[in-house]
């Protein structure tokens, strides 16, 4: 018993020594746990990096942020969560993100410790987006007209980097326009120029040409290389000799290839006062820059070499020192080619060679500018030659019954014609005259004989003048094969088409038709 | 003998331990001692009629007075301040105390440029700053075109717009921007005196000249009327 209340007494008063042994809690900065908290930017999460507090960003970059805890992430935490702007923005030591707002970031890391201790550790980033480039105010305006050549002329325009202050340069380009056609005596010795600059202004020295029209653009980058997505583009006219102005235009034509173009200006209070001009100008080639005009009021005319294009008359006013601009000139072809037959005939007789007659008054047809069908079947071997368009038959395109031959043709200005044509029967079941040529006193012998090989009757023999519209002879309900009679030359006129037809009592029907010529003097005729 | 049921010898030594124990315990340590508990010092400048700012910059004309601000407030008598003009040989002394005027000149050794803050414990904060001595741009009134003036010419023909601006400051590396307001529209010209622009039509106008320099300070002119007369020609 006595050993039992002996051993609480030491472990009591051990117990106790702890109370006595102050120093053991004394605060020892050597024995405490720094808590550090540092964080860091990059432009990657893993390569290494060095350790950047602030940095500026392009609006595009994905931006990552790390927060190195120390000793390590093992220490005893409560909470840790990032901010941006003050505002909540991740609950995580390292993440990424992309800003869309240009401007400064403040990203601030909180680290709440078991203690109730705040650390934190804050780090600075600038987005810098597209630079603005204020693409409406600027000097000279757009179609600014009467800028001396000979003086300098002063460009300005301004440009902004949102929510950051950064410096921008521009890429400037000044270029004389040129033009399809300049006027006598209009040769440019103006150098282009493309330059980078500094500041929102360029001031040019050196001389222009009078009476030009020059474009200039702007494009604004800033210190990331980043390009404003406007750019300046605009124009201006400098002026000539006192007295003097000048006539720019656009000349829209329809034709791909250039067309002659004659241009007058006629002067309307002086009629010895006119200024030609020879050119010409397609649908992709067509400003035209006069040169130096006197002022006054004139009286424009624009004609093509080719008749189917309509001329053009408009009063224009040259003023002193202004260039007259006229935009929409429009010279067009709005007349489609001409398809005819050699004899004139849209009913042809089956031939190897087919022959039509195409014109149009815009220029050359050409052989792809045609193509011919017998009925859905296209007819490839065609050649246009003078005006002649010749289609080749094949002997299998013969036909006991009418056939079907469609022609069309397109312009250069696309303004199309499609005609058809009908081909006769071939071969003919009958024999009958061909083209003939008799003297006024004598006479002819017609006649018509049918032999066709598969047994049909005839129903009617007919002679019919295509000419005058009028039948000549017609036997009808006939049971003859042939009939014959011989007409005198008084009946007929100088020239006319005879047509020789032939109807079966089944309904099908032949003709052929023939020319007939009746001359003062026989010279030859011809019976088939 | 049982002392411990015969005698208060038990209750004696229980006593005796508790008491040694809470003594013990008194001899526990002082709270360790807080940080230093200012956020910031701040110097702040200001000119006659105008109020402090933390932009450092006075105008020739005029005595200035810089002086420095404890955040937080109730510190500021707990910190004394010194005033030096520092050079790369030595600091010369200016005042002492959360105050110091001067008047700006251009021999700047009466201008400060280095403040030193000390705690009571002896620890020291240096701060070295420049203070901008910058004389504001002035626009001459003489303008092409001058007030009421009356120009001939057309809505797409170009008129001159020149104007003069000063600044005692051009020689020290200050630069001079300038923005002219034809009739609302503003468009910045830079450091051009001059510029032509059309699209002015017949009828009255109107422009002014703005002009700003590397440090902010700004002229600005009155509003100036002119009228456009349309000659159908270029003049």
């Amino acid at each position: 018993m006595k050993f039992i209340q002996t051993l609480i007494i030491i472990a009591t008063v051990w117990l106790l020594q702890s109370c006595f042994d102050s120093n053991e809690h004394i605060f020892d900065e050597d024995d405490s746990i720094d808590i550090t908290v540092e964080v860091t930017l990059s432009h990657v999460m893993s390569a290494p990096m060095p350790s950047v507090k602030a940095d500026t960003f392009n609006i595009h970059d994905t931006i990552f942020l790390l927060a190195n805890v120390g000793p390590n992430k093992a220490v005893h935490i409560q909470d840790y969560y990032w901010l941006m702007d003050g505002e909540h923005c991740s609950s995580e030591y390292n993440f990424k993100k992309q800003i869309s707002t240009p401007g400064h970031h403040k990203f601030t890391f909180v680290l709440k410790d078991y203690f109730n201790d705040i650390h934190s550790d804050s780090l600075d980033v600038w987005v810098a987006g597209n630079p603005i480039l204020n693409d409406s105010a600027y000097i000279p305006a757009q179609g600014t007209q009467a800028i001396d050549p000979y003086e300098t002329i002063y460009f300005t325009w301004s440009a902004k980097t949102e929510g950051i202050r950064l410096a921008h340069r521009f890429h400037f380009t000044l270029n004389e326009e040129d033009f399809t056609y300049l006027g006598p005596h209009s040769e440019s010795k103006f150098t282009p120029i493309d330059t980078i600059l500094n500041e929102p202004y360029f001031e040019y020295h050196n001389e222009l040409n009078p009476l030009k029209k020059y474009i200039w653009t702007v494009q604004a980058f800033n210190e990331y290389n980043l390009a404003s997505i406007e750019k300046i583009e605009s124009f201006f006219y400098t002026k000539g000799l006192t007295g003097e102005g000048s006539l720019q235009a656009k000349i829209s034509t329809s034709l791909q290839t250039p067309i002659p173009i004659h241009i007058s200006l006629q002067n309307k209070t002086d009629e010895n006062k006119v200024f030609n001009y020879n050119l010409s100008a397609s649908s992709s080639s067509n400003e035209i820059s006069l040169g130096s005009i006197p002022a006054g009021a004139y009286q424009l005319t624009i004609l093509s070499d080719y008749p189917d294009f309509k001329s053009i008359n408009k009063d224009i006013d040259i003023r002193d020192g202004f260039v007259t601009i006229l935009d929409n000139l429009q010279l067009t072809d709005s007349i489609a080619p001409s398809i005819k037959s050699i004899t004139n005939l849209d009913t042809l007789d089956f031939s190897d060679t087919l022959k039509f007659i195409v014109k149009d008054g815009s220029g050359i047809i050409n052989t792809q500018n045609t193509t011919v069908h017998l009925e859905s079947d296209l007819i490839t071997d065609r050649f246009y030659k003078d005006s002649i368009l010749n289609v080749i038959l094949r002997e299998a395109d013969k036909s006991w019954t009418f056939r079907i031959l469609t022609i069309s043709v397109s312009d250069g200005s696309n303004n199309s014609i499609r005609k058809t044509f009908y081909i006769k029967q071939s071969p003919l079941w009958f024999t009958t005259n061909s083209d003939t040529t008799i003297a006024k006193n004598g006479s002819i012998q017609l006649y018509i004989k049918d032999n066709n090989p598969f047994g049909f009757k005839v129903e009617t023999l007919q002679f019919y003048n295509v000419t005058t519209n009028e039948s000549i002879v017609s036997i009808s309900n006939t049971d003859k094969s042939s009939f014959s009679a011989e007409l005198e030359a008084s009946l007929f006129d100088e020239e006319q088409t005879i047509e020789s037809i032939i109807i079966y009592t089944n309904g099908m029907k032949q003709s052929k038709t023939w020319k007939l010529f009746v001359k003062d003097v026989y010279t030859k005729g011809g019976n088939e | 003998m049982n002392l411990f049921n015969r005698s208060i010898l038990p209750f004696l030594m229980a006593a005796t331990f508790f008491g040694l124990f809470l003594i013990g315990c008194l001899d526990a340590p002082d709270y360790p001692e807080a940080f230093t508990p200012v956020e910031s010092i701040r110097i702040l400048v200001k000119q006659k009629g105008d109020s402090f700012s933390t932009q450092l910059k006075v105008h020739p004309s005029d005595s200035a007075t810089i002086k420095v601000k404890v955040f937080p407030e109730k510190y500021q008598n707990d910190l004394t301040f010194e005033w030096f003009y520092s050079t790369d040989k030595k600091d010369s002394l200016l005042e002492r105390g959360a105050e110091y005027s001067f008047y700006p000149t251009k021999d700047k050794k009466n201008i400060p440029n280095k403040l030193i803050s000390t705690d009571r414990e002896g620890n020291k904060d240096s701060q070295i700053f420049t203070v901008i001595i910058n004389s504001p741009p002035v626009l001459s009134d003489s303008t092409i075109p001058a007030n009421g003036d009356t120009l001939y010419g057309s809505a797409k023909s170009v008129f001159l717009f020149a104007w003069y601006s000063l600044d005692m400051d051009l020689l020290n590396g200050d630069t001079l921007f300038h923005t002219i307001d034809i009739d609302g529209k503003k468009f910045d010209v830079g450091t051009l005196l001059q510029v032509k622009q059309s699209g002015l039509s017949t009828g009255k106008h109107k422009f002014r000249v703005i002009v700003h320099d590397l440090y902010g300070d700004t002229d600005t002119l009155a509003y100036k009327e002119f009228f456009v007369i349309d000659t159908l020609e270029a003049k």
